[in-house]
């Protein structure tokens, strides 16, 4: 909310998230949006992880100016100051491009909050998030998987080798559709227990409808909260599933640890 | 060792089949039958069809061959 | 404005063939019949994979009722009349090569081969330069290629009516060869390619086809190539 102070400060505080005060991160060495330097602002048991910014050098982006360059740059540096936070212990991540007016402001914030930050940080201790998505790398290795299952479509695909070219052109257009569908079938089943799978082996877990544009067709797209001392046990299963659905054609992508975006407001499962 | 299934072979075949046929398609159609001297208004483009699928045919026999046993790696 | 197909004989049934099911229209030109679709406006001058297709589909359904004579794609004439003064005088010539396809279908045989760099010229041939060694080589494997695509009309021209085959100058595929077939004898052409790939061991025989006779329909079937 933008006060009229805000619009006319020629310096403003960026924020970056809220940590723990016993589980404070080491910031050497990692440069902030616009290379500000990186400090703390504290209120009890709360650290918020700060930078002082000129406001001229730091303008949040609209959608009219849309200069990509920054954009980018600016996020990953969000992004790795966040990383960093992540060493020691849980960290509750701010939306990309939240300021403040001052130190004062934090403070006041984190007080606001202090109940829910403290407790969700609480229920992160020990935890952590990671990502898998499940990728279709070979569509003809899946397709070819159909084709030993499904008699009544490698019937109709050995058919075609007799036929004259044209009509066997419009036969195999309308072959290559069903065989298609039949693959969407088949690894819309391995996913479904692949994420049962991996949600065994985690706290919580959770399906997420949005991702970049890939390449490959994703055929799942999920976010897991692991303990940390499962993480190996985590790990290996994805490593399995990877190994496991290859013949499908499906490869398995793990990333993290991250900020645990997705499970901050989520009750751990009983 | 990868042990390579007939069927394999056998799909990669097909696989071939099918770009060799779009091929001699370009071949027949654009260029061949009665020779009737109607109005023509084919572009320049018919050329570039088959240049990409005489090249898209080159890299299926690299694949075809190496799915053949004797090539199989061991 | 009138696209061709093909030359068919009088009375062969062209109904429903049309692309999306469309009518084709069958023109008599006293003695023989082409086969047109009518349209607005000329067809696009690019054509897409799925239009040449689709013409190609027409000249099977029609290969199926009887010989045909297949016109290449995007022939086009304003109305039945230019068309009928193109085709009147070539009626005979025509009626004639109908009757040469009859029950007869084109085969293609596709010789594909891995493009192994030719070994490399001694120092010593380097007489005349790199310029005489690449010519060396293009020969080598020009000899070759011919050596291949020779092994294949010798095993298979005996089963086939007629023959045209020609090198290609691109490595991978050194030669194509199409044969004019009688229907009855198409499996046993086939099953003949597949044994000779096998004996040749270093290239494959890519067979395709039945095509309508495209490869057979310029010249009287009785010149060689």
């Amino acid at each position: 909310m933008a006060t009229p102070a805000v619009a006319e400060a020629t310096r403003v505080c960026y924020l970056y998230g809220v940590v723990l005060a016993d589980r404070l991160p080491l910031l050497e060495g990692v440069a902030g949006v616009g290379d500000a330097p990186l400090s703390f602002v504290d209120a009890d048991r709360l650290v918020a992880v700060v930078a002082d910014v000129a406001r001229r050098d730091f303008v949040p982006p609209d959608a009219e100016r849309a200069d990509t360059a920054w954009l980018e740059k600016a996020v990953r540096a969000h992004e790795s100051v966040l990383e960093r936070c992540l060493d020691p212990g849980p960290v509750l991540p701010m939306r990309f491009a939240t300021t403040v007016r001052d130190d004062a402001d934090v403070r006041a914030l984190l007080r606001e909050h202090q109940i829910e930050f403290t407790a969700s940080l609480e229920r992160l201790l020990g935890h952590r998030e990671w990502g898998v998505k499940a990728l279709l790398a070979d569509p003809a290795a899946l397709a070819q998987h159909v084709l030993r299952i499904r008699d009544d479509l490698s019937a109709r695909d050995r058919e075609l080798v007799g036929r004259s070219p044209g009509t066997a052109y419009l036969a195999r257009k309308r072959l290559d559709r069903e065989i298609a569908l039949a693959g969407d079938d088949v690894a819309a089943d391995a996913v479904v227990a692949a994420y049962q799978r991996l949600a065994a082996a985690s706290v919580d877990a959770l399906l997420l409808t949005d991702s970049q544009p890939r390449a490959e067709r994703v055929h799942l797209n999920a976010a897991y909260l692991v303990v940390e001392a499962d993480e190996a046990a985590f790990e290996a299963v994805v490593a399995e599933l990877d190994l496991e659905h290859a013949e499908l054609g499906l490869r398995y992508e793990l990333t993290g640890p991250w900020p645990a975006y997705n499970f901050v407001d989520q009750p751990e499962r009983p | 060792m990868t042990a390579f299934a007939p069927s394999d072979e056998a799909q990669a075949r097909r696989e071939l089949a099918r770009q060799v046929t779009l091929v001699e398609l370009l071949d027949r159609i654009l260029d061949k039958g009665v020779v009737i001297s109607g109005e023509i208004t084919l572009a320049v483009a018919d050329i570039d069809l088959v240049e990409v699928g005489l090249r898209a045919l080159i890299a299926s026999v690299d694949r075809l061959e190496r799915l053949r046993p004797e090539n199989a790696d061991v | 404005m009138l696209h061709l197909y093909a030359i068919v004989e009088p009375g062969t049934q062209c109904a429903g063939l049309g692309p999306d099911g469309e009518e084709l229209v069958a023109i008599d030109c006293s003695g023989i019949v082409a086969v047109a679709s009518e349209h607005a406006r000329p067809l696009g001058s690019v054509p897409t994979e799925e239009a040449l297709w689709e013409h190609e589909r027409v000249l099977e359904a029609l290969l199926e009722a009887g010989p045909v004579l297949p016109v290449r794609f995007g022939v086009h004439f304003a109305d039945r009349e230019a068309l009928r003064a193109e085709l009147q005088p070539r009626v005979p010539e025509l009626a004639r090569v109908l009757t040469e396809v009859r029950d007869r279908v084109e085969v293609s045989v596709r010789l594909l081969a891995r493009d192994d760099a030719p070994e490399p010229a001694d120092e010593v041939d380097a007489v005349g330069g790199p310029g005489a060694r690449y010519l060396l080589e293009r020969l080598g494997t020009r000899r070759e290629a011919e050596r291949k695509l020779d092994a294949v009309r010798t095993r298979l021209a005996p089963l086939a009516v007629a023959e045209r085959s020609r090198l290609l100058p691109r490595p991978g595929t050194p030669a194509t060869a199409a044969f004019l077939v009688e229907r009855h004898l198409l499996d046993r052409f086939r099953r003949e390619a597949c044994e000779l790939e096998r004996e040749l061991n270093d290239v494959a025989l890519i067979c395709t086809g039945p095509w309508p006779p495209y490869n057979f329909v310029d010249e009287p079937i009785g010149a060689t190539a």
